[in-house]
């Protein structure tokens, strides 16, 4: 692992371990599974068995005599409100029809999971099986029945969205290329299950506890399911292991196990089960995606048009939104003359498809990155010169009306490149059964995602303890990829206290929190790291009054450092934080030492054509990759990633190269390994036994590079990192594997079996 | 539902207790495979007899000529064993082959056999080494070949609600003889194979005198590839032998479609390929005689 980069902080740009990993390591963190309350009920969700059909009834009675069982609900316990995101098309549990394979239909709380799980099966559910629509052309074709009746054709959301003159760009090319791409069903398959614990209080309010990447939206989507205000409700979020995008949104367990706890008034706990998270965990969307790209004979992109068709799942959540990146954000990565894209997301008799890492610009990344070397080829221009030659720069004005303010992607693509040639035998055996090949892609992303003029910041408390130790309260969670040890970096630097004295809350509380988006679009290092860093300027400027005060100074003559204030000019005249604190608070000083900060970046915004600069910070980043191929089976064996990425500027370096590794695990499972396979509506892997994720023994050799281009707006000028390490890795592999054995796969998985096909089309179909 | 798991010490105990519950007792060592059964109600004894303390059933000895290995050795004792490095080294390979460390750690040899799945790796090697079971119930002591025991898939002859598998055992390896233990696998750890396959083969006076293909998940049981092993059988252990061999095994198996392992027709070719990989090893492993 190779970091190379200038340092000027204390505690920032140090690679340092997490905060919190001795917790986790020696299992004393508390997850949501380890939370217990007394007098709490488990609570289990019947689900549908069919993928499409009307329930004609149904009968708890048997159910509900069980012994130990407290509660059994239907549709008819619930308020019917329609809940989701953009498209708000759910229920809390179904009426009068189930629309795939794990919808909720009834639920249970009992004394323990095991009679809460044998009362389920006392719930007799007559069901009339309907016709359903398994893939997106299914669902497209004439007459097909409905997933929702009143969303005709099945679609859930279109858009077209038109920089430009195409037209007339596309006629004025040397080549117009159009290929067509299609992605795949995978899921974020994070560690720990979702689950939530809740409670009404006696004051009647509702406490939900729960494992969520967005606490504030997790309030406001209950609130909406169950007709009650959100300040009625208090989430908390103890330790979450892992999210990965499939954490953001509240699920339907959610107001369902508010549900049982306001029937039984005892708290109840849900945790899904490995299998039911694979029935109902939000898988990506799944794109097919047809790409015309008009390009000039020296490899100069002009005019790029997509169509794209993608599946929605049986509700909506948050694939339209996704969607709409889908269709956007690689338009800002070259600099094309005019781009359009016409794009339809398909209701299917499938599971809802939502959010994991990429939020759809991974799924358009695959297409336009594979085309790019596509393309290359054709015309015969080297695919890293090409990208040199069409890479956006800093000081562009996008197509989209992105501002770009830093920009590292031409530096990350010289890097790369140049590192996996380097490694690369190109006569490693080129005729003999293992063949190996080199390909790169890039990537461009956002840090933080202003939807219209709403609020795309972030909040943090500050706060000075009377022993001197600092207290950082957000409302962003920490799904393990550090964010409260960066939180606690940048209020150590800030402030010039050493990080041991920083305590970051280790849960979050809507009612103590301020107010927070959470962490999602790459955001909190940004955005978060922002507000952190804003209260504690604001504190330290409280402190330094009071220093100021008892050193007799004024404040602009004091600097703090690691923990002590010492005079500018005289080093020896000076108190600890410690000492500083102790005279402000318990005492007549009544000095605050708190801050509360709301912080909004200084971001357009888009239009109702989507258009606007709407990112704190764009990111951009490229991965090298080396596979080989095993002609003889198709297997592709990815042998070394060599990454780099522009954060802007690495708070953390260990967690930065801890993201890329992770999210290189993740691109090459979606590529080589991961695959949810459906069949009729019915998913044909519900466990970690058959959905193969990566082991250690598969990873590559990875070697990370970071690029600093120290951006304007971000704090410290640093930029996320969450999202874009996952990227670039699928249409790099999809290249390396052309380049070893000439042969494209267009379509994610890479299995082995299409490779072999396409390698040798000597195999015929038999019996 | 479960309602007692009683440790027993000796085999005598295990089969009075067999016994005494009538059907209602089954035998558990690693349980790797049987928890997830009971959990899932595919199994619902009352009863669990754990015979992984019986020390009889601990060990691996070689005696009279034969290897013989106690049902409760697991398979990281199999893998770690000398003496099964150097008599059978294709079993070492395969059990190193199951499941992770852990399950490798208490998971059992003979669990392997019992939970009669078509493609458990030590299974496959000791199909392809001959190997033998002993079956032990109050009605006295059988044997039978291992390739015998299956009934069909997850179902084995034993019946471990009144007998006992108290040992295995084969002849080793000898120095005319080479072996392959290969598999396809979606990962490289923590996998069920897409494909395996073992071969014992045995060179005297240069020609192939005797050969034993096992091969799974081709079939509802280990899979013995017959007509290619008649086909090698006396012939010279060369390369178009090898490739012939490998091509009939590929016309004589026959696995099915499946979505999350590939075509039939993908599956097959894969056979050869993992077929003629296997031979060509086993050719060269061959001690000089």
């Amino acid at each position: 692992m190779a970091i190379k980069m200038e340092r000027r902080h204390s505690v920032l740009g140090k690679a340092l371990p997490f905060i919190d990993s001795r917790q986790k390591v020696t299992g004393k963190a508390e997850y949501l599974a380890d939370l217990s309350f007394p007098g709490m009920l488990e609570g289990k969700i019947l689900r549908s068995p069919h993928p499409h059909a009307r329930i004609k009834s149904i009968n708890v009675d048997k159910a509900v005599k069980l012994p130990g069982v407290w509660a059994v609900i239907t549709a008819r316990d619930v308020p019917a409100n329609k809940f989701g995101l953009s498209v708000p098309d759910v229920n809390i549990l179904a009426i009068d029809k189930v629309r795939y394979v794990g919808d909720e239909v009834a639920a249970v709380a009992a004394d323990t999971a095991a009679i809460a799980q044998e009362a389920i099966g006392l719930i007799e559910v007559e069901y009339e099986e309907l016709p359903g629509v398994f893939d997106t052309t299914q669902a497209m074709e004439p007459g097909a029945p409905l997933v929702h009746e009143d969303k005709k054709g099945n679609i859930a959301t279109t858009y077209h969205i038109k920089r430009g003159n195409v037209d007339e760009d596309f006629a004025s090319c040397d080549f117009i290329f159009e290929d067509e791409f299609e992605t795949s069903l995978v899921q974020p398959a994070y560690m720990e299950p979702m689950g939530c614990v809740a409670k009404y209080e006696s004051n009647g309010r509702l406490t939900i506890w729960t494992s969520i990447q967005s606490a504030f939206q997790a309030r406001s989507e209950l609130a909406k399911a169950l007709g009650i205000k959100a300040s009625d409700i208090t989430v908390n979020v103890p330790y979450v292991g892992g999210g990965f995008g499939g954490k953001i949104w509240i699920r339907n367990l959610h107001p369902i196990c508010a549900a049982l706890a306001g029937k039984t008034g005892r708290p109840v706990r849900i945790v899904l089960t490995r299998e039911e998270e694979f029935l109902t965990m939000r898988p990506r969307v799944a794109a097919k995606i047809k790409l015309k790209t008009g390009v000039m004979k020296d490899g100069t992109l002009v005019a790029k048009e997509a169509r794209i068709i993608a599946m929605n799942g049986a509700y909506s959540w948050a694939a339209p939104k996704i969607m709409l990146n889908m269709a956007m954000r690689t338009d800002c990565l070259y600099r094309y003359k005019s781009t359009q894209t016409f794009a339809a997301l398909v209701y299917t008799n499938t599971v809802p498809t939502s959010g994991f890492r990429g939020y759809g610009n991974a799924q358009m990344h695959f297409a336009v990155e594979s085309q790019m070397d596509m393309i290359a080829r054709r015309i015969g221009v080297d695919p890293v010169v090409m990208r040199l030659k069409n890479a956006v720069r800093q000081g562009d004005k996008t197509l989209h009306g992105w501002n770009v303010r830093s920009c590292g992607l031409s530096k990350c693509i010289e890097t790369v490149a140049a590192e996996i040639k380097k490694g690369h035998d190109k006569n490693y055996d080129p005729s003999g059964r293992f063949r190996r090949g080199i390909g790169i892609a890039c990537m461009n992303h956002v840090s933080g995602n202003r939807s219209g003029d709403n609020f795309d910041g972030s909040s943090a408390t500050v706060k000075f303890q009377e022993d001197g130790k600092v207290l950082v309260f957000t409302g962003e969670s920490d799904m393990g990829q550090g964010a409260k040890t960066v939180m606690a970096q940048i209020a150590a630097e800030t402030l010039g206290v050493p990080l041991k004295d920083v305590i970051v809350s280790p849960f979050i509380n809507t009612d103590v929190a301020p107010f927070c988006l959470g962490t999602y679009s790459s955001r909190v290092t940004t955005v978060g790291g922002n507000a952190v860093l804003r209260a504690s300027q604001q504190v330290k400027a409280q402190l330094l009054i009071l220093a100021a005060k008892v050193l007799d100074t004024e404040p602009n003559n004091l600097v703090i450092r690691d923990g002590v204030v010492s005079l500018i000019d005289n080093p020896e005249k000076k108190l600890t934080v410690a000492e500083v604190c102790r005279i402000g608070i318990r005492t007549r000083e009544s000095a605050g030492l708190a801050s509360t900060v709301s912080y909004d970046p200084p971001t357009e915004g888009t239009d109702a054509d989507y258009y606007g600069d709407y990112s704190s910070a764009y990111t951009y980043g490229a991965h090298g990759v080396e596979v080989e191929v095993d002609t003889l089976t198709g297997t592709v064996k990815l042998l070394r990633v060599s990454a780099a990425h522009d954060v802007g500027y690495a708070v953390n370096p260990l967690g930065v190269t801890g993201q890329i590794e992770g999210g290189i695990s993740q691109g090459a499972g979606w590529a080589l390994y991961e695959n949810l396979v459906l069949k009729d509506g019915f998913i044909q892997n519900t466990s970690l036994k058959n959905y193969v994720i990566m082991t250690i023994k598969d990873m590559p050799e990875i070697t990370c590079h970071i690029i600093e281009t120290n951006d304007p707006i971000g704090p410290y000028g640093a930029k996320g990192i969450g999202e874009p390490t996952l990227i670039p890795t699928p249409p790099a592999i999809a290249n390396a594997v052309e380049d070893a054995i000439g042969v494209r796969i267009t379509s994610l998985p890479i299995t082995p079996e299409k490779v072999y096909r396409a390698f040798n089309n000597s195999i015929k179909e038999e019996g | 539902m479960l309602r007692d798991y009683i440790v027993v010490q000796t085999i005598d105990e295990c089969l009075q207790l067999l016994q005494g519950k009538n059907g209602k007792a089954r035998v558990v060592a690693g349980g790797t495979d049987l928890i997830p059964q009971i959990e899932k109600k595919t199994q619902q004894p009352a009863f669990l007899i754990d015979v992984s303390k019986i020390p009889e059933l601990r060990t691996i000895r070689q005696d009279d000529g034969k290897i013989y290995i106690g049902a409760a050795v697991t398979h990281a004792e199999v893998a770690a064993s000398s003496l099964i490095r150097q008599s059978a080294p294709l079993l070492a390979e395969a059990s190193l082959a199951v499941g992770s460390p852990q399950v490798r750690n208490i998971a059992t040899i003979a669990g392997n056999v019992i939970n009669a799945q078509p493609a458990a790796d030590a299974a496959i090697a000791l199909v392809a080494l001959g190997a033998k079971a002993e079956i032990i119930s109050t009605g006295g002591t059988t044997e039978e070949y291992i390739e015998n025991l299956y009934l069909g898939v997850g179902l084995s002859k034993i019946d471990s609600t009144s007998e006992l598998l108290s040992r295995i055992y084969f002849s080793p390896i000898d120095k005319n003889q080479g072996t392959a233990f290969l598999r396809m696998s979606p990962r490289n750890a923590l996998s069920l194979p897409i494909l395996n396959i073992a071969v014992v083969l045995t060179i005297d006076d240069s020609f192939i005198q005797d050969v034993r293909i096992a091969l799974g998940p081709v079939a509802e049981k280990p899979f013995r590839p017959l007509l290619a092993e008649a086909s090698l059988k006396g012939s010279r252990p060369d390369t178009d032998t090898i490739k012939k061999a490998a091509k009939i095994i590929h016309d004589e198996c026959s696995p099915r479609d499946s979505l999350l392992r590939g075509s039939s027709a993908y599956r097959r070719k894969m056979v050869q390929v993992l077929s003629e990989t296997a031979l060509l090893k086993a050719v060269a492993n061959v001690y000089p005689s």
